[in-house]
């Protein structure tokens, strides 16, 4: 109802308080980052309750272990022919990935400069949520040994990996006892990650009802715990030698 | 009882600032924290040194005009209460307690202990207001409001508009002060008129001064206002709501 | 009234008067309060009709300045934006919502008589005007009830969430005394909510660009020139540079002066500095003895408390006062038998006991403590005590009643009421007084408008609970928007006046003087010693009551003080930069001035009124008893003329009271 009618300057000595800034901030906002960090998160954590699942098929045996992994390879023929479903699915989760760090890094990045030069004392409370990118750090480089062992059988490997046989190359890669250490670090680490990250998606996702905010709280707990027992029973037992190969 | 104070001083936001040690041999238990300074100022001035320049206004816990960090941790060692309502008593004789202004990038210093705030400020004028002018509202009554949302209301609007949060936080957020802006006046009969408009202007300002939540809950913590930590939701909620129906209200 | 009867209190006051006042200040004339020629219920609607009015098209070309940005002055300058002005507002805070109206608790009055307990506007107006004792304007009481009504609305719709019923309606409560229920409430926090509302209302203004904020500016003189109010001086708290803006109206909107005493319920940064520049460059300063003192506060505790911090009266429904009945009684309160202890207030009133005035409270709890019966480590106390409600209600009960009262006290003491008896005293919390203005809101310098405390209407003699945030929210949305703009009407097409006219430039040059002056003292004492001392004479002398004997003594008294405050005023620091030494001293200067006035009012007015309670003016039951055929109207002081018969004297002028619908009637509380 009122244009604005800015005083000319011989009549305003006096400073003004700023006013809002017009142009737009930078670009991509943080809510989006966040909103894509919480869907891709979300995503990261189904995939890893469904590898779980497969993972734990190893205490049945080399052939339910093996002929579960060929089931994976062949999912949906014949309507997806070849292994042209993981291939989609690995896009996915590649893509996931790529946005999933270039959000975390670009929050870190941001949150660094608006923290100003002066560190907050470290209070230790709510750890998780104030090492979010070290864990995903070191999660990242964990994916990529992980693949290079298991999935693709190169540099760090196990000698003598079969593509065939991933019920072997599994027992082998965790019968040395570096791998198995570095393997259940490393499932604890993700544990403090998922259960920080599953409790800021249903802040970043708007969750503002009290028995939610209660629920994912305890349910993030709950999942990461299961996450991490699931997990490191596999080179337990291989370490105990409990599972062998034949 | 003895207190050592690690005070930061720093003339202008040109300078570069220092901790300065002064030692008080007659701190109480009943005094504030600020009255602490209040006392620290008497005996610098009885020295003919420039006093500690902080703020503070009516050190009953409602202006939210005083803000200093104490040991690290915004407004002192208790939680959820401001520093006028921090005592001496938190502390035992012969500790050395550091007070510094709030910390964030958000809030240069002005001098010593005062900071500017204004950004905080600005998110307001960016939109957390309301639009009906002078003498246009409609009869209260005739606008029904249940106990339970003027309640709610309540619980975020208390806030008081000092900057602990973003101090607390080590991200320099301000997230739970627009938080709870934008859920008290959503709660509003006339506030939801601007609820998506009020969202991405308020949201899209605090993002030009101040930094990323990531979900840490330091700043309900500091809270003197006791603001919940849901405001965080509230906003990305009310951001998301402003993306999906993409309307004003 | 004829003017004979209203020339009869200046022949009286002179006659009464020892030859000590007639020394001390000048009778003067009668003064015309602008009051509508209509009956007082009438009076605001005839004069909103006779307002001239400003086309919408030219409005921006008007600059007005609002000092403050508390609940009256957020609300002027916002409603003055959103009409199209170009407003300029000022603030010694960083952001406008600082303002000390965020510390009022209670809540607000709105006669909106929805409830069937007959509250209606003309009650509304018989309380606050027989609260105030007979000494504040009726038709003004009228304009705050009819306006009232609509201030809850607004509010509400800016962001002030009320108290809603189970049915969604509105809540109000009963308050301070009165029999119905009008008292409207956000929890413990109304004028918090109030004013954040306001200020946001504010900031809507300053992003449209009609509102221009300069924070961090404290007003340290009034540009006067041919006799109007034309801009006013400002130092930069940051910078320290001294500026001068201009503009066609000025209002102050800056609060009251009760800090003057020192240690009261009010702000830190609260100070009379704007109004007391005002008084000095030609506004009336009307009753400044007008003072009101609350009976439960927290007393000092030790000699660095800052400030004393009000608890809410409520609290006097379930506790009970006492002090012990022997002087110096230091054992635990817990260990003083019934018998040992002396229940004053329901001994001496055994009709409304615990429950008597904020007045009546006041002075008796005073007067035990200076009996030597005052407890606490300053001995500066009596208690208050819950021991009997928890034992008739039940601890559960009297915490749901009291919880966030008795957590404050906690918080501040690190003792809990429910177990320890509280310890509480009277503090100085509101001032009646302020500058004189006409029911235009406008003081005596024309273009000066005042709005809120730092003003003197509504309230009389005393003010009501929940009155204080109803006139400053009328104040600014309501009655400054109809107002201000009637005066500017008539300066279309004239500029403000330019910044190098040589009145602004003696006005900078008279700020700029006085900074000097007090960076170049003598070094010996910070401000805080002077603030310190005066607030020790007036508390002393003029405080719960005051004795005529006495008073001279106290001017005698402010004005070896004031002599000793140039002589020996030590402000660390330079000028060119923050210092809140230099702040201070400032504002110590200024109430070391004001003071003297005070002490002279509570001189001169020679009758016990409200708050004003002057020892040799009492009833039989120990009440105020007003005169009312001689003292019916409002002191209005006028600053001593430098030269003259008259010289260094300030000018008693007054302005009768009229009471048409509310027939003057003496108090009782027994």
């Amino acid at each position: 109802m009122s244009s604005p009618t800015p005083a000319p300057p011989d009549r305003d000595p006096i400073p003004q308080a700023a006013r809002p800034a017009t142009t737009p901030p930078p670009w991509p906002q943080t809510w989006i980052l966040k909103v894509i960090m919480a869907v891709t998160g979300s995503i990261f954590v189904a995939f890893l309750l469904f590898h779980l699942a497969g993972n734990l098929k190893v205490f049945l045996g080399a052939e339910d272990f093996n002929h579960y992994a060929e089931w994976l390879r062949t999912l949906l023929n014949p309507l997806i022919p070849g292994s042209g479903f993981l291939w989609a699915f690995r896009g996915v989760m590649v893509a996931s990935l790529v946005l999933h760090v270039y959000s975390g890094t670009t929050i870190w990045l941001r949150a660094r400069r608006a923290r100003g030069v002066h560190a907050r004392k470290f209070l230790l409370r709510r750890i998780g949520s104030r090492t979010m990118f070290w864990t995903g750090l070191i999660i990242l480089c964990f994916i990529v040994f992980h693949i290079l062992d298991l999935t693709m059988g190169k540099v760090v490997a196990a000698p003598g990996f079969d593509p065939g046989d991933p019920y072997s190359n599994l027992i082998h890669s965790f019968s040395r006892p570096p791998v198995a250490i570095f393997y259940g670090l490393t499932m604890a680490l993700i544990a403090v990650h998922i259960s920080h990250g599953i409790w800021s998606v249903v802040n970043d996702l708007g969750g503002t009802g009290k028995r939610l905010r209660n629920v994912v709280f305890a349910v993030a707990g709950l999942i990461a715990l299961v996450v991490v027992c699931g997990n490191l029973a596999i080179p337990v037992a291989v370490q105990a030698g409990i599972l062998t190969v034949g | 009882m003895r207190l050592i104070l690690e005070v930061w001083r720093q003339e202008s936001p040109r300078v570069p600032g220092r901790l300065e040690a002064y030692e008080i041999t007659d701190a109480r238990e009943e005094m504030s924290l600020l009255e602490l300074l209040d006392r620290l100022n008497h005996q610098l001035v009885e020295e003919n040194q420039e006093p500690v320049a902080f703020e503070s206004d009516c050190r009953e816990g409602i202006c939210g005009t005083c803000g200093i960090d104490v040991n690290g941790v915004p407004h002192g060692p208790e939680n959820n209460v401001p520093a006028c309502g921090q005592h001496v008593r938190s502390f035992a004789d012969g500790d050395t307690v550091r007070i510094e202004p709030f910390r964030a990038a958000g809030f240069p210093i002005i001098r010593d202990l005062i900071v500017d705030r204004t950004g905080l400020d600005r998110i307001i004028q960016a939109g957390g207001t309301v639009a009906v002018d002078a003498g246009t509202a409609t009869d209260a009554d005739t606008l029904l409001v249940t106990h339970e949302q003027a309640e709610a209301a309540l619980d975020f609007a208390a806030c008081i508009g000092c900057g602990a949060c973003v101090s607390a936080c080590p991200n320099g957020a301000a997230y739970l002060f627009t938080g709870a802006k934008l859920q008290h006046l959503a709660l509003m009969p006339h506030g939801k008129m601007e609820r998506g408009k009020r969202a991405r202007s308020m949201i899209a300002q605090m993002e030009h001064e101040f930094g990323p939540c990531s979900q840490i809950g330091e700043c309900a913590l500091a809270c003197p206002a006791g603001v919940p930590l849901s405001a965080i939701a509230t906003l990305n909620k009310e951001r998301l709501r402003a993306l999906l129906r993409r309307k004003d209200n | 009234m004829t003017h004979e009867s209203a020339s009869a209190p200046a022949k009286k006051g002179a006659a009464m008067a020892s030859t000590d006042l007639d020394a001390l200040r000048v009778v003067g004339r009668e003064i015309d309060g602008n009051v509508p020629d209509a009956a007082p219920d009438a009076a605001w609607d005839d004069r909103k009709l006779h307002y001239n009015l400003v086309n919408p098209s030219n409005r921006r070309k008007f600059t007005v300045i609002v000092v403050g940005t508390g609940l009256a002055g957020a609300a002027a300058a916002a409603a003055l934006g959103e009409l199209g002005y170009n407003v300029e507002v000022f603030s010694f805070h960083d952001v406008p919502r600082r303002a000390h109206s965020v510390a009022a608790q209670g809540g607000i009055n709105s006669p909106r008589a929805r409830r069937v307990d007959n509250d209606s506007i003309e009650r509304f107006v018989k309380d606050t005007v027989k609260g105030g004792d007979y000494r504040g304007r009726e038709v003004d009481a009228f304009r705050l009830g009819q306006e009232g009504v609509r201030v809850i609305d607004h509010m509400q719709a800016i962001g002030a969430p009320f108290a809603r019923e189970y049915g969604g309606q509105l809540a109000n409560r009963s308050f301070g005394g009165v029999q119905v229920s009008r008292t409207y409430y956000t929890r413990g926090q109304t004028g918090q909510q109030l004013e954040i509302a306001s200020a946001h209302a504010l900031s809507r203004q300053v992003a449209a660009g009609t509102c221009h904020l300069h924070s961090r500016q404290e007003m340290l003189d009034l540009i006067v020139k041919d006799g109007r109010a034309r801009g006013i001086v400002v130092r930069d708290l940051v910078s320290g540079t001294v500026r001068a803006m201009t503009a066609h109206a000025v209002v102050l909107a800056t609060g009251g002066y009760g800090h003057i005493y020192y240690k009261a319920t009010l702000a830190k940064n609260s100070n009379a500095t704007a109004i007391w520049r005002a008084y000095k460059r030609g506004a009336y300063f009307a009753n400044p003895a007008f003072v009101q003192i609350h009976p439960t506060a927290l007393p000092l505790m030790s000699q660095w408390q800052s400030k004393k911090i009000l608890m809410s009266e409520s609290l006097r429904n379930d506790g009970r006062i006492w002090a012990p009945k022997a002087k110096g009684d230091d054992r635990d309160p817990n260990l003083i038998p019934d018998a040992q202890r002396d229940y004053f207030l329901e001994r001496r009133y055994p009709a409304f006991g615990n429950l008597v005035p904020r007045d009546v409270a006041s002075r008796n709890i005073r007067e035990r403590i200076e009996a030597g019966y005052g407890v606490g480590p300053l001995k500066n106390a009596v208690y208050l005590d819950f021991r009997d409600a928890i034992d008739r209600l039940g601890a559960k009960l009297v915490r749901e009643r009291y919880s966030n009262l008795f957590d404050m006290y906690n918080e501040q003491t690190g003792e809990d009421p429910f177990t320890t008896p509280m310890r509480i005293a009277p503090s100085v919390h509101f001032t009646m007084g302020g500058l004189w203005s006409d029911y235009d809101m406008m003081t005596s310098i024309p273009g000066l408008f005042v709005g809120g405390e730092c003003g003197w209407g509504y309230h009389g003699a005393n003010r009501l609970g929940a009155n204080s945030l109803l006139s400053g929210c009328v104040d600014g949305w309501f009655t400054l928007p109809y107002s201000v703009p009637s005066f500017l009407a008539g300066q279309l097409g004239e500029d403000v006046l330019p910044l190098d006219d040589p009145a602004v430039r003696q006005t900078v040059a008279d700020v700029e003087g006085r900074i000097a002056r007090l960076l170049g003292g003598g070094g010996v004492h910070p401000p805080d010693y002077f603030a310190e001392k005066l607030g020790a004479i007036l508390d002393r002398y003029a405080s719960v009551s005051r004795d005529p004997a006495e008073l001279p003594d106290a001017i005698g008294q402010i004005r070896a003080l004031r002599e000793q405050f140039w002589r020996d005023i030590k402000v660390i620091g330079t000028g060119d930069r923050l210092n809140q030494e230099l702040e201070t001293a400032g504002r110590v200067a200024d109430y070391l001035e004001l003071a003297e006035l005070l002490v002279l009012d509570a001189l001169d007015r020679d009758e016990s009124a409200g708050a004003h309670f002057r020892t040799d003016h009492v009833t039989e039951d120990g009440e105020a008893m007003r005169d009312d055929a001689n003292w019916t109207f409002v002191s209005a002081w006028e600053a001593p003329p430098e030269a003259g018969p008259g010289a260094g004297k300030p000018i008693r002028n007054y302005e009768p009271l009229v009471f048409k619908a509310v027939p003057l009637q003496q108090r009782n509380y027994k």
